[in-house]
């Protein structure tokens, strides 16, 4: 049970950037890599200002900011210098690697010493049940604002640009500044994700964010499967879906191990998870 | 109202593909202008339009709407002057987005788009009265994504969202190419009641000479980027489907 509670823990952890892809992906169309990078970003500037005896609330908008500042290169690489989104989402991921050693100043920051935000907001005595109700709160704030911003004007416009650049050209909308804008929004999410994360496991480690981009694609892809079963197109629905598929990811790697699966096999089995999620329609649909 | 002065756009400039699209090409165009722009493929009627709207520049000359030089605005900028409708009923509207979304959009095409709701009632309402003019019963349908609609629809749609903010030039752009004659015909009366109530200052190319002699004011026939004929007021009134096959023989 206490397995099962984490792994979903683990999957709100990760709603944030699970937002962030849907944006990237579902309405940029814009399959963005910088995440693995802005995700160990979020988490490595979050431990050293924990360490350095920052509270977590003042680093929450340092984490929002640098997110957003690696989303931004991207896009400016995207958009301006006209490189591949991929390529460009790489560069910037490869980049980082090296800023996020360079901040963390070795492979490992551990936090269990530091004050955080579960143990400052910790209300009940169970503490993994008070991390469930504080990161169920953050999410449905994170899902409520991200709902609010894609109705606003501004939002319509976000979607319109990743549906057809034509239109919202010849409708006063600057595509290349859209959609920077896009991926810096993107990006913030993920790092927030990562600032969630390094205070749930307690640690910050260089590698963290190796192929986390895929569980944020999955998310997003079972959200949407399963959008597509229960024929609920709303944009605000779609965001639940998003973390459902979110927590869904979580406890299906949490049971492969509970069955007994080599841990080191997990990055194998996320990447067959996707691919799964992906082709088994198509293998479907042919026969 | 708009004005072009010699205007030249030559693509692959300097190799053996070099093609003139646009000749020392000068127009100018008095506010309330329905212009028809006729001509054959390569004749240099699209990248007229699209040199006006601003995503293709021309290698020199100059463009000028309401006496304001916009010759090396971005479309995204021009977007203030002109409204498009595109050949491809898909380019024009948004189809991931509900019908209400798209008019939203078009409602702020000269305006910023701001981090605040707009999406009121009052703002349906207006719409549904609006789409309901189409007499097409699409004003029970603004909450469906516009994917969902005919090619025919959706023109007709996009035709409604081109005059919905301050439109001082409207572009058309073969609206019509892609549709059965029945859409076809629908969306012709739909631009032409909408021209003249809103009596908007309009360039509409198409290969269909039909439109030629029922609409518009100005008729234009374009070859090798330039303007070969230019008839307006009685000449075009009178102006004969024959003389007009006449033109391209």
């Amino acid at each position: 049970m206490i397995f099962y509670t984490s792994a979903i823990v683990l999957g709100l952890c990760l709603t944030a950037m699970g937002l962030g892809i849907f944006i990237t992906m579902r309405i940029f169309k814009i399959p963005d890599i910088t995440t693995d990078g802005s995700y160990t970003l979020g988490a490595s500037v979050t431990a050293i200002l924990l360490t350095t005896g920052w509270s977590w609330w003042a680093i929450i908008p340092i984490t929002l900011i640098a997110g957003a500042l690696a989303g931004s290169i991207t896009g400016w690489i995207h958009t301006r210098l006209g490189v591949d989104a991929l390529l460009a989402g790489i560069l910037v991921m490869t980049g980082l690697y090296s800023v996020n050693l360079t901040i963390l100043g070795r492979s490992n920051v551990p936090l269990n010493e530091t004050d955080n935000l579960f143990s400052s907001l910790k209300f009940i005595e169970n503490p993994l049940f008070s991390q469930l109700i504080i990161v169920m709160g953050v999410c449905l704030l994170l899902i409520f604002l991200v709902y609010v911003l894609l109705r606003t004007d501004f939002g319509i416009a976000m979607r319109a640009t990743g549906d057809s650049e034509t239109m919202t050209e010849s409708l006063g909308i600057n595509n290349a500044k859209m959609k920077t804008i896009g991926l810096s929004i993107a990006n913030a999410l993920t790092a927030f994700s990562g600032f969630l994360l390094a205070q749930f496991q307690l640690f910050a480690d260089i590698n963290m964010g190796i192929g986390i981009v895929l569980t944020g694609l999955g998310s997003v892809l079972i959200g949407n499967t399963l959008g597509n079963l229960f024929q609920h197109h709303s944009i605000f629905l779609q965001l639940i879906w998003v973390a459902i598929g979110a927590i869904a990811f979580q406890v299906l790697l949490a049971t492969a191990i509970s069955i007994g699966i080599n841990p080191n096999l997990l990055k194998l089995i996320t990447a067959v998870f996707v691919l799964g999620i992906v082709g088994i329609p198509k293998l479907i649909s042919k026969t | 109202m708009l004005k072009l002065a010699n205007i030249n756009k030559t693509y692959h400039p300097g190799t053996q593909y070099a093609v003139p699209a646009l000749h020392q090409l000068d127009l100018e165009l008095p506010k309330g202008t329905f212009c028809i722009v006729i001509g054959g493929n390569g004749s240099g009627k699209s990248t007229l339009l699209n040199t006006i709207a601003g995503t293709i520049f021309p290698d020199s000359g100059d463009i000028y709407i309401n006496q304001q030089r916009v010759t090396s605005l971005k479309a995204f900028e021009r977007s203030k002057f002109v409204a498009r409708v595109f050949q491809n009923p898909h380019a024009g509207t948004a189809p991931n987005l509900s019908v209400l979304e798209n008019f939203r959009l078009a409602a702020l095409r000269t305006q910023k788009k701001k981090l605040s709701i707009g999406l009121g009632r009052s703002f349906e309402k207006a719409t549904q009265e609006n789409i309901a003019d189409l007499g097409l019963g699409l004003e029970n349908k603004i909450n469906q994504p516009m994917g969902t609609l005919s090619g025919g629809q959706r023109q007709a749609l996009s035709l409604l969202m081109s005059a919905l903010d301050d439109t001082q030039l409207l572009l058309l752009d073969e609206p019509t190419a892609a549709l059965d004659p029945k859409s076809s015909a629908l969306v012709m009366q739909t631009a032409n009641h909408l021209i003249e109530k809103k009596h908007l200052t309009t360039i509409w190319v198409t290969h269909h000479l039909k439109t030629v002699i029922d609409y518009g004011s100005r008729v234009i026939l374009m070859e090798q980027g330039k303007i070969k004929k230019d008839l307006e007021g009685e000449k075009k009134r009178h102006l004969t489907l024959q003389e007009l096959y006449s033109w391209f023989a």
